[in-house]
């Protein structure tokens, strides 16, 4: 034993020191460093956790929105389409509107040529009728029964296709 | 005649001992680690527990030479 | 390539460091069979035992236990137990959330072998097995490696040449013999007091004490032996057989704690299952015993082999003959601190697991 060595008191101070260090590393390095691992081992998962429910509650939330962005399109484009009928109704009432005024100026047009035409016709019946008389006083030389000769003129202008249908 | 030679017939020994108590964990080792290459080979990805497994392993194996090195050691100093 | 070996730089180191393998091939001990060995030194004087690092023949004699002397290895020991506290003092003085270097860097040592244990043992024992594992690997490296640093073993006392006779001669009376003087070898060291540095000259500046002896009381030369100052921890085996001894010794109080006394005593006095199961149980017995001896061998074994092999690299090849080795003896170092340090929780772990629940 002496030969290689071994003796007590170096194995007593081998066993010493190893367990002096084994205290040494227990209080400064095992249990600090342990305790700091550990508590960030904790505090990753707890964030994980936090991660997983926030993706959640994030997944929720576009879901709803989703939802309300397309309730809210369906609500506009109903708005859009009322708007649209609205303006259809409105377009053809106005319309009918100005085709009702342009009808009636029209009308009012036509009558209004019809009386001139009806007064013109009139007055130059009145002129042909005296004029016929002068001539055929002429032709006649004699003056005849004025009276007579009027009612004959007016009947034969009733008679002819241009100066009649007095209305 | 032995009396006068004990030194040598002692150096003699152990190295006859240590010599050949290192060849069986030596080829023992050699298997070990072949086999083990062939496993890591067959698997990459069990590397690590392999690697864990062989180490311990050749531990167990080189222990025979240890107690070929402590014969040997004993035949020098104590014998 | 052709670019690297172009670079000035490159072309000088690597010149330099050709003449570096081609004077150490030449001047060490290889070269001095050839009749270099210009720049070699004597082998180092190889002792299995921890040399005490006083002249003094003892500190306290305390009685059962023998003269308590102070030697290398324990101070090499204690400095790695110092460098071990200081390194973890720095890593945990600002614990930070997100750590710094050297938090990290322990971190992440840490994290390997809590990871290990909890493979190995469970959540649960793992974390009970943890510190012992934990201080046994950065004992065991810290101490292995810190032993290649260069003062390990090259700087110590000066223990003169009669001093050198003087104990070969007391261990010869004592076993009834006359001290072989030519057996016992001197080295020639340079410079005066209590200091020695490990001779760098010639390689054959050896003389045995016989030759001192013959010597005119002027004419001789300080010669002696170096007893280093520091020697790497684990090639004592006090240090390795205590390292042993307080792992087994906590294998087995886990074993009893966790299982129970008699549970645990009884997996090796087998009484109930018939006399083959005893027999077994009482071979594992031994073979718990056969782990302490190979626990304390096998790093011993390791290391001092690895010094060994450094002492006679830097003997045959000097200046560059050991820097390959350096390399390997960091890796064994490590290795042999990894297996330390599983072993015990392999141990553990087998010896805290109940037979009954494995259903036989």
């Amino acid at each position: 034993m002496e030969a290689l060595g071994i003796n007590l008191p170096g194995l007593v101070t081998a066993i010493v020191s190893f367990t002096a260090l084994y205290l040494i590393l227990h209080f400064l390095l095992y249990k600090p460093l342990l305790n700091v691992m550990d508590q960030r081992s904790a505090k990753i998962k707890e964030s994980l956790e936090t991660a997983q429910t926030a993706r959640e509650e994030a997944q929720r939330s576009r879901e709803e929105m989703e939802k309300q962005v397309g309730a809210a399109r369906a609500e506009g484009q109903a708005m859009i389409a009322q708007a649209r009928e609205v303006a259809e109704r409105f377009r053809e009432e106005e319309l009918a509107k100005a085709r009702q005024e342009i009808e009636a100026q029209r009308a009012r047009a036509a009558a209004d040529i019809r009386r001139e035409k009806a007064a013109a016709i009139e007055e130059l019946r009145g002129q042909f009728a005296g004029l016929a008389i002068t001539a055929a006083e002429r032709v006649v030389g004699e003056s005849v029964d004025e009276a007579s000769h009027r009612r004959l003129i007016e009947e034969v202008l009733d008679e002819s296709a241009i100066l009649g249908g007095r209305s | 005649m032995i009396e006068g030679n004990i030194e040598v017939i002692k150096t003699i020994a152990a190295g006859l001992a240590i010599g050949l108590g290192a060849l069986g964990p030596g080829l023992g080792i050699g298997l070990l680690a072949a086999k083990a290459m062939e496993s890591l080979g067959r698997n990459p990805e069990a590397a690590r527990p392999i690697q864990l497994n062989m180490i311990i392993a050749i531990a167990f194996t080189e222990a025979i030479a240890i107690y070929a090195l402590v014969v040997a050691v004993i035949i020098i100093f104590l014998g | 390539m052709g670019r690297l070996l172009s670079s000035p730089k490159v072309l000088l180191i690597g010149a330099a460091a050709l003449a570096l393998i081609i004077a150490g091939l030449a001047g060490g001990a290889l070269g001095g069979a050839f009749g270099g060995g210009f720049i070699g030194a004597p082998i180092a004087h190889i002792q299995l035992a921890a040399e005490p690092i006083t002249a003094s023949p003892q500190i306290a004699d305390i009685p059962f236990f023998g003269d308590f002397r102070i030697t290398n290895t324990m101070v090499a020991a204690w400095s790695a137990i110092v460098v071990l506290a200081v390194i973890s003092w720095l890593g945990t003085r600002r614990l930070k959330e997100v750590p710094g270097r050297l938090q990290g860097a322990l971190e992440a040592v840490m994290e390997v072998f809590l990871n290990a244990c909890e493979t190995v043992a469970g959540p649960e024992r793992g974390r009970r097995f943890f510190p012992l594992v934990m201080t046994i690997f950065l004992f065991v490296v810290a101490a292995n490696w810190m032993g290649i640093l260069p003062g390990f073993g090259t700087i110590g006392r000066f223990e003169s040449a009669e001093e050198v006779i003087h104990h070969a001669e007391e261990k010869a009376e004592k076993d009834g013999e006359h001290a072989d003087l030519d057996n016992v070898k001197l080295a020639v060291f340079d410079g005066d007091g209590f200091l020695a540095v490990q001779p760098f000259g010639s390689v054959n500046e050896e003389i045995t004490g016989a030759e001192y002896e013959e010597m005119e009381e002027g004419a001789r030369p300080r010669a002696g032996l170096l007893v280093p100052f520091f020697r790497s921890a684990n090639t004592d085996i006090n240090m390795t057989l205590g390292l042993a001894l307080v792992a087994m010794v906590m294998v087995h109080y886990w074993g009893v704690s966790v299982l129970g006394l008699f549970t645990h005593v009884g997996k090796y006095f087998n009484f109930r299952e018939g006399p083959i199961m005893l027999f077994v149980g009482l071979l594992e017995g031994l073979s718990e015993i056969a782990r302490v001896i190979s626990f304390t061998f096998r790093l011993f074994g390791n290391i001092f082999a690895g010094e060994v092999l450094l002492i006679v690299m830097a003997f045959l090849v000097p200046l560059v003959g050991i820097v390959p080795f350096l390399g390997l003896e960091l890796f064994v170092g490590l290795v042999q601190a990894f297996i330390f340090a599983m072993l015990t929780l392999v141990f553990a772990a087998t010896a805290t697991i109940h037979h009954d629940s494995e259903g036989h």
